[in-house]
């Protein structure tokens, strides 16, 4: 019994010190930001011998900082919301008709092959298409892209967690004389808010993270998303660390508190995705 | 409610068209497209004059050092990273697979390298394994293990250990979710009966724990090696495939080809070479996948 108790304590130190050494990136960085900018270079030490929100003033009052907020929120909540509509719209269809239809089979297998071509492959042609109909520089354009690219994911994870119905859900609904969509919109979604929350904070997590596209696609200053801004900054104030820190911490707000509200859902989401396969 | 007609159910292809229609458009007629363009010399400044050359850019692909030298680490770069992720997946998942108090929050802490975007991942690394003022660097310092900085960016060879460490430090968190979520699916029963038969903490582990969560293990790496292979922005945020292109993977060069060198039918010809690689390893997948089963 004493052993035991030894070994869980040990056990729980070990998970502690990992724990600490993996997320230190991210507290230094949150602490180096409250460095004033004369000290982040001369103080060596972990903490500030003074804790001031001049880098943050500094971010919000004299950068364009606000305008890439507002885009990157844009195209996220708006992504967000199409994406997973549609793809709950197809990963209902495909639950139901994914082992019936050959159709269907073969759709199913083309999501999951989809992930192997190489993303360079689609965005050269993207390019030249969206150059000749003179769309780049859009955030509409970012949405079509995002949207797109985030639905078989989407579809994948949706179509496993409608799977998981019982039978009932529908055969009540048909006694009922629904038809096949008053059954989807009026049975099996509202019951379906876990699988659509999991879609849902999959989608949003990559589309504000994404930089490579919105690099590619985006070059007028007004119309950069968060990370495209940040890297901005680096080749701007290329030492100014403190700033640096301080945006970066801004970046990851919202995603932080998504992941405390919603890290049940993402754990549901990544699990179903990859234990089904 | 309505006459019930045996015909065509037409109501799951409505319900998919939307999707089918998007992805139609914006993965495979580009995806097409990019393969066509792999045959012709499209310049990026002119992009309407495709003149198809054949088999060219293959032929000028198979003599291009700089391909051959961003394959090769792309592999390297993929496979340690993606093996390396596991290994320290499934020593977080095993230790976390038991009643732990603060369960919700351990996770939620462990996922963070995962969800934080790549551009403010590669930003604090930079800071921390800065030369002069990085606290890394000092800290080694003051433990008097080194005397000059090492130059993790600088340095061709500590550059391509740094790069897979952050792929890694980013990644893991997924495979360790998935293994988890695999781990505690095991039955019991299977841990009880084999203590009773006086089996070892080692001899449970590579007998019962590693076979059954064998099948989700491997298509997590196939899915991380498949991502690893294709993703850019982990290198391109911290070397931008430097110092002296020694980080720079396929998809960098193919990118830099494309839209700093402007020649997209090239840049295509990289793109399609790396699918043929992908596919080779999908194949190879889907091998072992099928003696499996017939076992």
């Amino acid at each position: 019994m004493k052993r035991k108790l030894l070994y869980r304590i040990l056990l729980d130190l070990l998970l502690a010190a990992l724990l600490m050494i993996l997320l230190f990136p991210v507290v230094y960085m949150i602490i180096s930001s409250f460095k004033s900018s004369g000290e982040i270079i001369m103080n060596r030490d972990f903490l500030p011998r003074k804790w001031t929100v001049e880098n943050y003033v500094w971010i919000l009052l004299k950068t364009n900082f606000g305008t890439y907020s507002v885009n990157s929120l844009y195209v996220a909540v708006v992504v967000t919301a199409i994406t997973t509509t549609i793809a709950a719209m197809a990963g209902y269809a495909l639950a139901l008709y994914r082992n019936k239809s050959r159709f269907f089979g073969l759709f199913s297998k083309l999501l999951l092959l989809l992930q192997m071509f190489p993303g360079m492959l689609m965005v050269i042609p993207l390019y030249r298409s969206f150059s000749v109909m003179s769309m780049l520089n859009s955030r509409n354009t970012l949405i079509v892209l995002y949207g797109t690219f985030s639905l078989p994911f989407g579809i994948w994870l949706l179509s496993g967690f409608f799977e998981g119905f019982p039978k009932e859900v529908e055969e009540s609904g048909r006694i009922d004389g629904c038809t096949k969509f008053q059954i989807f919109t009026r049975l099996v979604l509202p019951i379906s808010s876990p699988g659509l929350a999991s879609a849902a904070i999959f989608t949003f997590i990559n589309a504000w993270n994404e930089y490579m596209i919105a690099n590619i696609f985006i070059q007028s200053d007004m119309k950069k998303t968060l990370p495209l801004g940040l890297t901005n900054f680096i080749l701007q104030f290329g030492s100014e660390w403190g700033n640096l820190m301080a945006a970066s911490t801004i970046t990851i707000i919202p995603v932080s508190i998504f992941l405390v509200f919603t890290q049940k859902y993402i754990v549901q989401g990544l699990t179903a995705g990859a234990v089904k396969g | 409610m309505k006459n019930k007609k045996r015909k065509t159910d037409f109501f799951p292809y409505l319900m998919s068209l939307p999707a089918i229609a998007a992805i139609s458009s914006v993965c495979l007629y580009p995806l097409l497209q990019g393969i066509y363009l792999s045959f012709t010399t499209t310049k990026l400044t002119s992009p309407d004059v495709m003149k198809f050359v054949g088999l060219n850019n293959f032929v000028r692909l198979l003599s291009d050092k700089s391909f051959w030298s961003a394959l090769w680490f792309t592999i390297v770069y993929t496979f340690v990273s993606t093996i390396m992720a596991y290994l320290m997946g499934l020593a977080v998942a095993l230790m976390m697979n038991r009643e732990i108090r603060g369960k919700n929050i351990v996770r939620a802490l462990l996922l963070i390298p995962w969800v934080v975007p790549a551009v403010v991942g590669t930003t604090s690394w930079t800071w921390m394994l800065n030369d002069q003022t990085g606290i890394v660097n000092n800290l080694l310092k003051q433990l008097g293990l080194i005397d000059k900085s090492i130059l993790f960016l600088a340095n061709p060879v500590m550059a391509k250990v740094t790069v897979i460490a952050f792929c890694v430090w980013k990644t893991f968190p997924f495979m360790a979710l998935v293994i988890l979520a695999s781990l505690q699916s095991i039955n019991a029963e299977y841990y009880d009966a084999s203590k009773i038969d006086g089996a070892g903490a080692l001899q449970r582990f590579f007998y019962i724990t590693m076979p059954m969560i064998r099948r989700e293990s491997l298509l997590a790496v196939v899915l991380m090696v498949m991502w690893n292979f294709n993703r850019m922005d982990f290198i391109y945020l911290m070397t931008q495939g430097g110092p002296v292109n020694s980080t720079r993977v396929m998809s960098i060069y193919s990118y830099y080809t494309a839209f700093f060198r402007g020649s997209i039918g090239y840049a295509s010809t990289i793109s399609v070479a790396m699918m043929v690689f992908m596919s080779g390893f999908l194949l190879l997948y889907f091998r072992i996948k099928k003696n499996e089963v017939d076992e």
